[in-house]
């Protein structure tokens, strides 16, 4: 591979790389130390100076879940499956919210962070990768506000939970893949940044989280489960309610993630050796 | 294979420059480049990254074909002037941005200094910020862990190295990063311009880890525009100029080439039309020379002997039997600095020429490095005529005519004296 350090002779290579090349591990690996520290920084940097601090991470998506009951559950009455629509909208609010998160914050973090990037080099994917990492902190919290809801509407999950963390990592790889195409599409058209808040409020609506995927009818439900967030959410309603994995879904998510992943990744890459010249 | 560290053969850089937009001349003109804005600003952007066709014209080379090797423990250093391409050529080395065309071969490994301080975050406290900054010049955890102590007595900020950093001074910001670099154990370093921040004593120690740096057998690449500091530090340089390779060999002589090569100070000042004054004798011209090499410049090194040609010609007087001249020296801040005028000299500028040049000589020139901006007046039979402001830029180089090792800088005041001691 070109423009690349091979640590054993740690020679290195500077030339014009090829066009399309994949992630190189070795140099992950070797700056791992730095993904921390972006990360951690990212954490403290954002809760910094502020009175409520890290109780923001509650604050949103609770208030976003207690308006929605008011609108859709009470108002419109959307069918909720007979769970109570507080936390049937809740559950959803939690992976929902680091998926818009995660798009938000990583896909300016590039050229936010164009002084770091036009002055040191490391593996620019660290930036992006650490804007998503941070917003872990958030959904921990905010999943403490989970279990207590579900103490409250005595509702026991069961062993569906033992599922829990492979749909963590769907939520992530789905997240990533959008946040390395954005980021690396931002560097150079900034009208990402100008269309990002808006495209996340939109695709609140294309995804089941103020209402169920069972209520779209049979035949496009599937077609429908092609937005990898169907999978991921669906999948947190029956971990957390105990109702019947949604398998095929899941499985759906899972691979248009990863296709997904794997050609942002690579354009990521391709982008990536321009970066310090047009940021 | 020989032993060295950094190999660059032929190694080019294109940048694209802006181009000046269509101007419509109808309405019905400008909707449609409304409306065509998109996809043009969409090609725009996608050329920035992409050259297909070199012969554009709107191409620029940031550096052409630029070949040189760099020994193994050797302290190099690259000279030329704003926009030569030295800091495009650092960017390449240490793999910020890359080469359009050629390649570079880098022996171990390599941390490139372009600021001090990258990755610092207000809002982390200064020990943070030392792991902050650290890993994001290469280091892993561990290495800072062990360093830590060091770091921090170094940077001499101990007392606040819990307080966060935006209630650090820029001073003890700089101090901190730079303590950071210092503790770097890369076997390649690439520094620009750090020194040019902090004060002399600062600046000093700066230069002091560096040459400890080069002692230890490790490799330093070193851009600055302190030519006096190159010199100490580097036997060996580059000179560059227009991103190309002018020379390279002996670091005393590139200095004394790149100084020669200053030429080009003729501004044009016939052309200005901002002035005041009656305007019966204007300026035509100044020139800036300096007396060792006898050449017009606008970069001079402190303490020499430098002129100032002053040309003029008459519009309506015929005879100028008092004219008198003044020159305003300001700093890049607008600071005045100091006048010289004909009549401080008790000179009488008498029975001239209708037009002619009138130099003002100026021995062991004091302004200490940075840059100053001339302001010129002229009275002629006792009304005032001319005057404009910014006529002229002057660089001024520092300069360490004692071999002391021990700069003159902005921090220990505004003009360098000429001085002896002696113990009496």
């Amino acid at each position: 591979m070109k423009g690349t350090t091979e640590i054993a002779e740690k020679e290195t290579l500077i030339r014009r790389s090829s066009e399309w090349r994949w992630l190189n591990w070795a140099e992950i690996v070797q700056y791992r130390d730095l993904l921390y520290f972006l990360t951690i920084r990212g954490v403290r940097a954002k809760y910094a100076q502020s009175v409520l601090g890290v109780s923001w991470a509650i604050i949103q998506p609770l208030f976003t879940t207690v308006v929605f009951t008011v609108v859709f559950g009470r108002f419109a009455k959307v069918d909720s499956n007979g769970v109570p629509y507080l936390l049937f909208n809740f559950i959803a609010m939690l992976p929902w919210t680091f998926f818009s998160g995660t798009l938000t914050d990583a896909s300016v973090s590039l050229v936010q962070n164009n002084t770091i990037i036009t002055k040191v080099y490391f593996p620019r994917i660290f930036i992006p990768l650490s804007a998503a990492l941070a917003k872990w902190l958030d959904f921990a919290i905010a999943f403490i506000v989970l279990i207590v809801l579900l103490f409250y509407f005595k509702i026991n999950p069961g062993w569906n939970l033992i599922y829990f963390p492979l749909l963590l990592i769907d939520l992530f790889l789905v997240s990533m893949a959008l946040a390395l195409l954005f980021s690396a599409m931002s560097v150079q058209y900034r009208d990402i940044k100008h269309g990002m808040t808006f495209l996340v409020q939109l695709l609140l609506y294309f995804a089941p989280v103020v209402y169920s995927t069972y209520s779209i009818s049979a035949t496009w439900r599937n077609w429908y489960a092609l937005n990898p967030m169907v999978g991921v959410i669906e999948g947190f309603r029956a971990v957390f309610l105990g109702t019947a994995m949604p398998w095929g879904w899941i499985t759906t998510s899972f691979l248009v993630s990863a296709v997904l992943f794997v050609f942002s990744a690579a354009y990521f890459q391709r982008m990536e050796r321009s970066f310090a010249d047009v940021a | 294979m020989g032993d060295w560290a950094i190999k660059v053969d032929n190694i080019s850089k294109l940048y694209r420059l802006g181009v000046r937009e269509k101007k419509s001349d109808t309405l019905f003109e400008s909707i449609g480049n409304v409306l065509r804005a998109p996809v043009h600003n969409f090609k725009q952007l996608w050329k920035q990254s992409h050259f297909n066709d070199l012969s554009e014209k709107n191409i620029f080379w940031a550096l052409r074909d630029i070949s040189f090797e760099i020994k193994k423990g050797e302290a190099f250093g690259i000279i030329g002037h704003n926009g030569a391409g030295k800091s495009t050529l650092l960017k390449i080395l240490s793999r910020i941005t890359e080469p359009t065309f050629g390649e570079a071969r880098v022996k171990g490994r390599i941390s490139s200094l372009l600021e001090v301080g990258t990755g610092f975050h207000p809002e982390l406290t200064g020990r943070d910020n030392i792991y902050m900054n650290g890993t994001i010049l290469g280091m892993t955890k561990k290495e800072i862990d062990r360093k830590l102590d060091q770091i921090i007595h170094f940077s001499g900020v101990e007392k606040h190295i819990d307080s966060l950093l935006k209630f650090y001074s820029s001073g003890m910001k700089v101090r901190l990063g730079f303590a950071v670099a210092a503790y770097m154990e890369q076997e390649i370093i690439i520094v620009d311009e750090v020194l040019a921040v902090g004060d002399a004593e600062f600046q000093k120690k700066c230069l002091g880890t560096m040459e400890n740096v080069s002692s230890q057998g490790r490799t330093i690449l070193f851009v600055s525009h302190d030519l006096g500091a190159i010199q100490t530090l580097c036997r060996r340089s580059i000179l560059l100029k227009n991103g190309e390779l002018i020379n390279s060999g002996d670091s005393k002589d590139m200095v004394r080439e790149y100084l020669d090569s200053n030429d080009m100070s003729i501004t044009q000042l016939s052309e200005r039309k901002d002035r005041t004054g009656k305007g019966d004798v204007v300026f035509t011209d100044i020139q800036l020379i300096d007396n060792d090499s006898d050449k017009a410049t606008s970069t001079v090194v402190s303490g020499s002997d430098i002129s100032f040609l002053l040309f003029y010609t008459s519009n309506k007087l015929e005879q100028l039997n008092d004219m008198e001249i003044e020159i305003d020296i300001y700093n890049k801040n607008r600071g005045f600095i100091s006048s010289l005028n004909n009549r401080m000299t008790h000179t009488v500028l008498g029975g001239l020429n209708k037009s002619g040049v009138i130099e003002c000589r100026v021995e062991n020139f004091p302004m200490i490095s940075g840059r100053y901006r001339i302001d010129i007046f002229l009275n002629a039979n006792g009304t005032y005529c001319d005057g404009i402001k910014d006529v002229l830029f002057v660089d001024v180089i520092n300069a360490d005519p004692y071999k002391s090792g021990f700069g003159h800088t902005q921090d220990r005041g505004g003009v360098r004296l000429v001085q002896e001691w002696k113990p009496r």
